[in-house]
């Protein structure tokens, strides 16, 4: 199947991409926009979407058949590692989620369509609207397809047109995504562009950012500092910046007999996307004086992460990342060897996985795909002690223990500043209703109207 | 058989390289000895070196025999900062080289006795010869030797610094000024910078000097030289034979120019041609040092540069797939290890931090693994 040139990305590279070209693209999105977008109603967008999302999830759906075909050269991910990321974000996406992120961010599942109000407004006489802005840019920081379509998605339910900067390299998976929904409803397609250049084109981005309303960006923090220098002021932005996850395993509450199916749901969490996104958990800990010690459970998260690479195998890696892995992996090997303070599990002739048990409790940044620390916590107070440097950069903790403990355990990580509790084997998934790093999806893109009744 | 001492061994690989420095067409004839050498070095190694026998035996390599010197394993150069890999008795350890680094913990050292140190001079000495034959001859003509380095005094521990009073030492008919300082208090005393005061006076001697000179410099010396020089409008014609020899480093102190750059801003201060800049590849984890060859007559003459490395006879390339752990086919990339048998009184056999591509019995340097060490998080060291 080849792509139609719907979008800019579908230009061979070799197109130049001019500053008119790009002036004229905005201008179109805004006039598709008046024409095709801002007429619809919140039931019929949902309605599109869905059905977007369950072809996405049919095996014999073109876009989800050429992302799995084309996406291991395009993207680096194997092709089962593309099929399970797709198949986990597609199916937390339907009619009811959709509509609840509306109820849950406007407060009322009408709320863009029109003046109505919530318990709280009605007793005080009020009612608003929300809307989006007319043109959104998306500033698309990484390879994981899943923050950019949910973006997309987000920005079509309110009605926004929308243009999403790929870094170089990166367009591929989002590109399906925008093809996919003009397949449903062109005329929605023709609100979004997708276009690819390297941060740092300057003269092309200035255009970009002169013709949005609002700018949402994902990298680091120097990056979201240089897009916020540019913006124009009276130009919102959203800045999604720097982030880090980890997991941990309490000590109470859990039997020794689910030591196997909770190391293997950390397992799935440092596989899911080969561990390319914020969400991927560095470093494991495991708290002292439970049913699994650290080390213990260390060995069972190597055997559950050899047995993933059967079936989902990791991406093959350019000879210096893996130069990088295997002289990390080399540091801890002789550590290993010389110490019963420090073990090293790891794939046989590859690079595939590897895992470092260390009694030393410091966090520790790993070289992502697949390479992951556990480390033994007194308890959730010392994590958090090592933690300090990072209060605030902290998006998700995956926790694995039960009942009451839970609870403790994820109010203390919220009174902190940790913005995402999950259970383990669900880091890398976030349901659709999630607060992006903390804060509300569509809350933080809209404006609203307050209508003060008499 | 009980294995040999020490000793005896640095006395073995000092014949090996002598006779290597003698023989003109070595390399083809040194193979089984190169190789029969190794395997006893990596046996005496493995007997004494509690950590490297530990790594080994992780690695299944259980016992002290190996079928081939290209069967060693390899001790990666973090292992030279998280122990002491010496063979030597404390009490004979009597000087360290330390590479460069930002803190105590991720400083490399390589220990030195005073007949390890006198192996160490015989290979730079043989292995500049086998390089440079043209040197010796001239030196009897009283070369002049420019080291943009500190002097020995300063940087006791820098293992370059080392190389070149060594050279010094041994050209005595020549002279010889080291032109660099060490900035800084105490233990910050680490970053070297040009005495600009005395830098005129000696090129200008050179201006005069009939015999060929040698100027040595890492490339973040000669960075720095041509950013005085920019100023000054220093500009110094060395004399017909002169050689520059370019050790490669920046170590994220200076800005950092591309090779091909580089060597044509030195080219252009110093008037000398393209094929008399050569690249050194050393380190202090090792004994010997690579050189690279002068381009090809007939290469593309925009590039002046070969990029291309060979250890002498005594000390072997493996370039290998950092992915796999298997040599990488002739034009293929892949970590560079280093066999080297003047690493008697340490680890022969080592894993760099190096990217290489193969080209024969030669490797084409493709620069540093980024982000080696665990630094812990990097918000945490700038806090």
């Amino acid at each position: 199947m080849r792509l139609p040139a719907y979008y800019i990305a579908d230009l061979p590279s070799e197109a130049d991409l001019s500053p008119l070209l790009l002036r004229e693209a905005c201008q179109s999105l805004r006039r598709n926009r008046r024409s095709y977008l801002i007429g619809r109603s919140t039931d019929e967008l949902i309605g599109v979407l869905s059905a977007v999302s369950d072809n996405w999830l049919e095996a014999n759906d073109p876009y989800r058949a050429l992302a799995l075909e084309r996406g291991p050269k395009s993207t680096g991910f194997s092709r089962s590692t593309i099929e399970r990321g797709l198949d986990e974000l597609f199916s937390g996406i339907d009619r009811c989620r959709l509509e609840q992120v509306i109820v849950q961010d406007l407060g009322h599942e009408r709320r863009l369509d029109e003046m109505t109000a919530m318990r709280v407004e009605e007793e005080s006489g009020r009612r608003g609207l929300a809307r989006g802005p007319e043109l959104i840019t998306h500033i698309a920081g990484g390879v994981l397809p899943n923050p950019v379509i949910i973006s997309l998605m987000m920005g079509l339910l309110i009605r926004s047109a929308q243009i999403v900067k790929c870094p170089a390299g990166g367009s591929f998976l989002p590109r399906l995504f925008a093809h996919s929904v003009y397949a449903v409803a062109p005329k929605l397609g023709a609100c979004m562009e997708i276009i690819e250049w390297p941060g740092g084109e300057v003269s092309l981005e200035e255009i970009v950012f002169e013709e949005s309303d609002l700018v949402t960006a994902t990298g680091t923090d120097e990056t979201l500092v240089s897009v916020q220098s540019r913006i124009p002021s009276g130009t919102r932005m959203v800045g999604y910046g720097h982030k880090v996850s980890l997991a941990y395993i309490s000590g109470r509450g859990l039997a020794d007999k689910e030591m196997v199916e909770v190391a293997s749901k950390c397992a799935r969490d440092v596989t899911a996307w080969d561990q390319q996104g914020c969400l991927s958990p560095h470093v494991i800990y495991v708290e002292n004086g439970g049913a699994f010690p650290a080390e213990r459970f260390a060995e069972a998260v190597a055997s559950a992460l050899c047995q993933i690479e059967e079936v989902q195998p990791r991406g093959a890696l350019g000879v210096e990342q893996a130069a990088d892995l295997a002289m990390r992996r080399s540091v801890y090997e002789i550590r290993a060897a010389n110490s019963p303070d420090t073990r090293l599990w790891s794939s046989d002739r590859s690079t595939a996985w590897t895992v470092v048990y260390e009694s030393d409790p410091r966090f520790h940044y790993t070289c992502l795909n697949r390479f992951i620390y556990v480390k033994p916590s007194r308890d959730a107070d010392e994590t958090l002690h090592q933690l300090e440097p990072l209060r605030g950069k902290v998006s998700t903790v995956g926790l694995a223990a039960a009942g009451r403990e839970a609870e403790r355990l994820a109010t203390t990580f919220a009174r902190w500043g940790v913005s995402r509790v999950c259970p383990v084997g669900k880091m890398q998934s976030p349901p659709l209703l999630w607060r992006h790093d903390g804060r509300p999806r569509l809350g933080e893109l809209v404006d609203w109207t307050d209508w003060e009744r008499e | 058989m009980s294995n040999p001492s020490c000793p005896e061994l640095i006395a073995e690989v000092a014949r090996f390289i002598q006779s290597c420095a003698d023989s003109a067409d070595s390399r083809n004839d040194s193979g089984e000895r190169f190789d029969s050498i190794a395997r006893r070095l990596f046996s005496f190694q493995f007997e004494t070196l509690t950590p490297y026998r530990q790594l080994c035996r992780s690695r299944g390599q259980g016992d002290e025999r190996v079928a081939s010197w290209d069967s060693i394993p390899l001790m990666p150069v973090e292992g030279f900062k998280a122990f002491d890999l010496s063979c030597l008795p404390s009490k004979d350890r009597t000087r360290v080289f330390r590479s460069s680094g930002t803190t105590r913990s991720n400083v490399s050292h390589h220990w030195h006795s005073d007949r390890s140190i006198a192996l160490y001079e015989l290979s730079v000495r043989m292995g500049m010869e086998l390089r440079f034959p043209s040197l010796k001859r001239d030196a009897s003509n009283g070369t002049r030797m420019i080291f943009l380095t500190p002097p020995p005094s300063e940087a006791p521990d820098s293992s370059l610094v080392w190389m070149l009073d060594t050279l010094r030492r041994a050209l005595p008919a020549s002279s010889a000024v080291f032109l660099g300082r060490c900035a800084g208090e105490g233990n910050e005393r680490r970053e070297w910078i040009l005495d600009s005061a005395a830098l005129p006076a000696a090129f200008e001697s050179c201006v005069d000097s009939t015999g060929p000179v040698l100027v040595v410099g890492t490339a973040f010396n000669f960075v720095h030289l041509m950013d005085l020089t920019r100023t000054t409008r220093f500009a110094n014609p060395l004399p017909e034979g002169s050689i520059v020899i370019e050790t490669g480093g920046y170590k994220g102190r200076s800005r950092v120019l591309k090779r091909d750059e580089l060597r044509s801003e030195i080219s252009r201060i110093f008037s000398v041609p393209p094929r008399s800049i050569v690249g050194e590849y050393g380190m202090c984890e090792l004994g010997s040092q690579a050189y690279e060859r002068y381009p090809c007559l007939g290469e593309d003459r925009a590039s002046s540069v070969s990029g291309e490395f060979v250890f002498p006879p005594w000390a072997r390339a493996r370039v290998f797939s950092p992915e796999t752990g298997m040599e990488v086919a002739d034009g293929e990339t892949g970590l560079l290890g280093i066999v080297d048998l003047a690493n008697v009184g340490s680890v022969c056999g080592i894993q760099t931090g190096d990217l290489a591509t193969r080209a024969g019995d030669w490797f084409v340097l493709r620069g540093r693994v980024e982000s080696v060490a665990p630094r812990g998080c990097s918000l945490m060291s700038a806090a």
